[in-house]
């Protein structure tokens, strides 16, 4: 993970991209064809070529067992909080009132981080709007409805154990291993 | 498809479409108007999709592709600029 | 045949409920006191009910490639409704007269923000 090998590894081009842009590309045209793949794979190369991506420090791994609660629990989500924003929008008194809630956050990797804050913007009442690099990382949600104190701790175990299942289903080994320990240790 | 199924989502997404217009024209701040402009292009999205799956053609399905592709960057650059009037 | 009609009432009952979930959200965005408030609207029962309303054109077409391109329509939705509600967050919070209503706690502001 040294600086000069992630730079050195810029301009080429990476099997993995190619694959799914060409994937994309055969879908967009709707018919499989050897033409599609041929143009496909010239258009991902180009791509590559032409447009290449910044390095993205630190790695996605993807473990199927966490993935599928991840992906379970991310739906359920979503149902859940449309449903009580919903109900929120219906009812006919005035709304409760809302809180903007801190969180310190385990992981130190850029890719867990906007996996987690794409996660966060759907789970029950909660939108980020700052986040703050350092140690540990600062996440700033704002809590729909959260206005008791027990309610906005509520608001930060949720936040809490999402980061835990996004770090169990994409993390590496020492990034998992880095989760279970602190998350322990009421960080 | 039974067409009190598109008389239910007619009346539904256009009194979704009119309150969003109603947020935009209200505003009151710049955001505010980028949110209702999200939400009607949203609006507009599921009337391209409930058409086809009514009239049941594939014809549009295309269109569905690109507008959630490009959809989120009109918000995206009224945050640009608002930002950069800010600092 | 049997199959097929009861595909096509699960994806009526799809369509109805993404709609009835857009005109939530239509209701929440005018009714809600803030613009943050409001953005929830936008981000959740906005993002579902067009989740359940291409789920129902997938099962009324119900053919191979058409499921193919309303996944990637599914999952560019997932991807690019949350950069959009958190950018436009942020830049609420950054605004020069604070329009977020009344908060209960505010934890940022409370610490760093010297305009509170």
């Amino acid at each position: 993970m040294t600086v000069g090998r992630i730079r050195s590894r810029t301009r080429r081009v990476l099997p993995l991209p190619v694959g799914w842009l060409t994937v994309v590309w055969v879908a967009l045209w709707g018919t499989l064809t050897i033409a599609n793949v041929l143009t496909g794979l010239v258009v991902a190369v180009l791509l590559q070529v032409l447009l290449p991506l910044p390095p993205a420090p630190g790695r996605l791994v993807f473990r199927p067992f966490g993935l599928v609660r991840f992906v379970v629990r991310f739906a359920l989500d979503l149902v859940v909080s449309s449903l009580r924003v919903a109900w929120q929008a219906l009812w006919p008194g005035r709304l409760p009132r809302s809180s903007v809630v801190g969180v310190a956050l385990a992981t130190r990797s850029d890719v867990l981080l906007t996996l987690t804050v794409l996660a966060l913007n759907v789970i029950p009442g909660s939108i980020v709007v700052e986040i703050r690099r350092g140690r540990p990382t600062m996440l700033f949600i704002h809590a729909l409805g959260a206005d008791t104190p027990a309610s906005v701790e509520a608001a930060r175990r949720a936040v809490v154990r999402l980061e835990a299942r996004v770090v169990a289903a994409f993390g590496t080994r020492e990034e998992r291993a880095v989760s279970t320990g602190t998350s322990g240790g009421g960080r | 498809m039974n067409p009190l199924v598109g008389g239910a989502v007619i009346v539904l997404l256009g009194a979704a479409a009119v309150l969003a217009l109603i947020r935009l024209v209200r505003g009151p701040s710049t955001l505010d108007r980028a949110v209702a402009v999200d939400m009607l292009l949203a609006v507009v999205l599921a009337a391209v999709a409930a058409e086809a799956t009514l009239n049941r053609h594939t014809t549009t399905v295309p269109v569905l592709l690109a507008l959630a592709l490009v959809g989120f960057l009109g918000s995206v650059s009224i945050v640009r600029f608002s930002a950069r009037e800010g600092d | 045949m049997r199959a097929g009609e009861f595909a096509d009432a699960a994806s009526a009952v799809c369509l109805l409920t993404g709609c009835a979930l857009a005109f939530v959200a239509g209701v929440g965005l005018l009714r809600f006191p803030d613009t943050l408030s409001r953005m929830h609207t936008v981000a959740k029962p906005q993002v579902l009910g067009l989740l359940l309303v291409t789920l129902g054109l997938g099962l009324r077409l119900r053919s191979g490639i058409d499921i193919g391109m309303l996944v990637m329509v599914a999952f560019f939705q997932l991807t690019t409704v949350p950069v959009a509600t958190h950018l436009v967050g942020h830049a609420v919070y950054r605004l020069p007269q604070l329009p977020t209503g009344d908060l209960a706690i505010d934890e940022l502001g409370d610490g760093a923000d010297p305009k509170r």
